[in-house]
């Protein structure tokens, strides 16, 4: 955790050094080129230190100029490569949220296997780009590109009319989700948000009753987001037809229960076919 | 029977080991084997020293018990059992011989509200443990119950559902659950099956010979014959095994889950747990205060099949 904090310290300060030195000689260039200059910091970073290969970069100086081409860690849309980081994070990457904030002490160490799964259509700033999204207090349609969510999830009715895609989802920077203090959050850290109403289920998740821990059993510990398995908008899993069923020993049968709904159960062929 | 607890020491140390009676009994009966087949097949055995074949077959005659032979025995056997392998079935299969691990007791944990009955986990035991494909021999069984019963005289684990879960039904995996007290050991008249010391029943196939007593024995249903000669696709063999674990099986043998010990003990996880889409399944070394598997032992409302019978499992069941 504290090589973590050293590295993004130091990849910090070189980007802001470059930034220096890109304004102070080629102040008339276009913000393209700081762009790129900082794409390659990130790269000559990411170089440096193999492990942590998704480590997002988030400028604190939030110029304008800057704003459009911020090196994001989803640049590179066909990346299907499993973006893994440690945990915790860097704080500048959850602006104005206290790093790591659950109620729970103790809890093995553990990095993400997590995904920047979404919808084809991610980016969300494509579209809802700098423009804060005006809520509005009538629950509309889903339009566009968002007709295909399936929104079990606050069509039950403990979430009917009581929330709504703005309650997790930032109005002002739409590639992050919100929390209920407004805090902003990384897709890659969703449990900090799904934890907020389902709080049992983020302490389990943490110290290893719930969810999926994967690669070992001992060791660095790597488990998978919440977002792997559950979707965000309908959690339930959903029924699903199973492995087919083994067959009765050689020399048995199935034979229906009495009952209707009883279990069948296994029969000597040989008899059954005495009896029938 | 404590100092064969502990196998690791004894293949180790093959000094130690004394020569017990069996083994002079082994070797006059050896001599006595050579000396009545004769000047021709005595020839037949020296010519066939390196091939295999008669030699091979006395040799697997006369193997000692996994925790009686010497580290040269136990390399000789393996080497033997991978080339008859190859012979059988055609593909190059590694026999692995790794001990257990230091300050291990392996343990399980499923959350049976999370289990959905998708026998994801049964396929990828059959996979990952060379089971015999034609009488589809599956080490997990997943009980189908109703909702608010567990009453396990009316599960049913050969349930055939359009989806699962189906309404009104919960779903039970139940495989070994490598009892600390193991009765199935205790019924095994020649020893073929013991207690390892992370925890893990095993059994030694080349020494069981097929009473099947110890399945008798086992309350869980955890043991399954190899009536017939196990026939595996050759694409399908999984060539990573171990000698106790999911080496190929010879018909007449018994068989049973052994949480993957060829992947646990190199620390990855079974394959039941890798496969399971819901992530029912937590497993882990109980004697690791901070593990998850502890974790669940210490915070959740956990149960064992069939306490009642002293046999402790080391599978524990638990609901959210
Ligand atoms: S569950 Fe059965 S096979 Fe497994 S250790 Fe216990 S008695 Fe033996
Ligand atoms: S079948 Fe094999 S392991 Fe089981 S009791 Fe008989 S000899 Fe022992």
């Amino acid at each position: 955790m504290s090589t973590n904090k050293i590295t993004f310290y130091s990849v910090r300060y070189a980007v802001a050094f470059c930034a220096i030195f890109f304004f102070a000689f080629s102040f008339s260039n276009s913000s393209l080129s700081i762009g790129q200059e900082v794409e390659e910091v990130v790269e000559n970073k990411t170089e440096t230190d193999a492990e942590e290969e998704s480590e997002e970069e988030d400028e604190e100086s939030d110029d304008e100029e800057e704003e459009d081409d911020e090196a994001m860690p989803w640049d590179d849309e066909d990346d299907e490569e499993i973006k893994v980081f440690k945990f915790p994070q860097s704080t500048e990457f959850l602006p104005n949220f206290p790093i790591f904030k659950v109620k729970y002490a103790g809890f093995p160490e553990f990095k993400i296997k997590g995904r920047l799964r979404s919808s084809e259509y991610f980016l969300c700033s494509e579209c809802h780009d700098g423009v804060e999204l005006k809520p509005r207090p009538i629950i509309r349609e889903l339009r566009k590109e968002h007709t295909n969510i399936n929104l079990d999830h606050i069509k039950q009715e403990h979430g009917t009319e009581k929330f709504w895609c703005t309650t997790c989802h930032d109005t002002s920077r739409p590639d992050y989700l919100v929390g209920l203090k407004k805090q902003s959050i990384h897709f890659d850290q969703s449990f900090l948000l799904c934890g907020q109403c389902h709080s049992q289920n983020q302490k389990d998740w943490l110290f290893g009753a719930h969810g999926k821990r994967t690669g070992n059993w001992n060791g660095e510990r790597t488990i998978l987001l919440c977002t792997e398995c559950h979707s965000p908008h309908s959690p339930a899993l959903e029924p699903a037809s199973p492995n087919p069923p083994p067959p009765p020993r050689q020399g048995q049968i199935l034979v229906k229960s009495v009952h209707p709904e009883g279990p069948r159960k296994t029969w000597d062929k040989f008899i059954y076919s005495k009896q029938h | 029977m404590s100092e064969k607890n502990n196998p690791a020491k004894t293949v180790e140390t093959p000094e130690n080991s004394d020569v017990s009676r069996r083994e002079l009994f082994k070797k006059t009966a050896i001599a006595g084997t050579i000396a009545a087949a004769g000047a021709v097949s005595t020839t037949i055995a020296a010519s066939n020293v390196e091939s295999g074949g008669l030699s091979d077959a006395l040799d697997e005659f006369f193997q000692k018990h996994y925790q009686e032979m010497s580290k040269e025995e136990m390399q000789k056997a393996i080497a033997r059992l991978e080339r008859k392998a190859k012979e059988k079935h055609g593909k190059e299969i590694h026999i692995g011989n790794t001990p257990p691990l230091e300050g291990v007791l392996f343990g399980y944990a499923l959350n049976i509200s999370k289990c959905k009955g998708y026998r994801k986990c049964v396929d990828a035991c059959v996979a990952e443990n060379n089971q015999n494909r034609d009488t589809t021999i599956q080490y997990i069984r997943v009980l189908e119950l109703e909702n608010e019963s567990m009453n396990f005289e009316e599960a049913d684990h050969y349930y055939d559902r359009e989806t699962v879960p189906h309404t009104g039904k919960k779903y039970f995996p139940i495989q070994c659950q490598q009892c600390e007290n193991p009765p199935c050991v205790t019924a095994c008249p020649v020893e073929a099956t013991w207690k390892e010391a992370d925890g893990i029943t095993v059994i030694d196939y080349n020494w069981c010979i097929g009473c099947r007593y110890c399945a008798a024995a086992c309350p869980y249903w955890a043991r399954k014959f190899n009536w017939s000669e196990p026939s595996i696709p050759e694409e399908k063999i999984n060539p990573e095994t171990h000698y106790l674990s999911n080496r190929p099986r010879m018909r007449g043998v018994m068989e049973k889950c052994t949480f993957c010990l060829q992947r646990t003990r190199k620390g990855k996880l079974p394959a039941c747990l890798e496969a399971c889409p819901t992530g029912a399944r937590v497993f882990g070394n109980i004697l690791d205060p901070k593990s998850e598997i502890r974790y669940v032992l210490e915070n959740k409302k956990v149960f064992r099949l069939k306490e009642e019978l002293n046999t402790e499992p080391k599978f524990w069941y638990y609901s959210d």
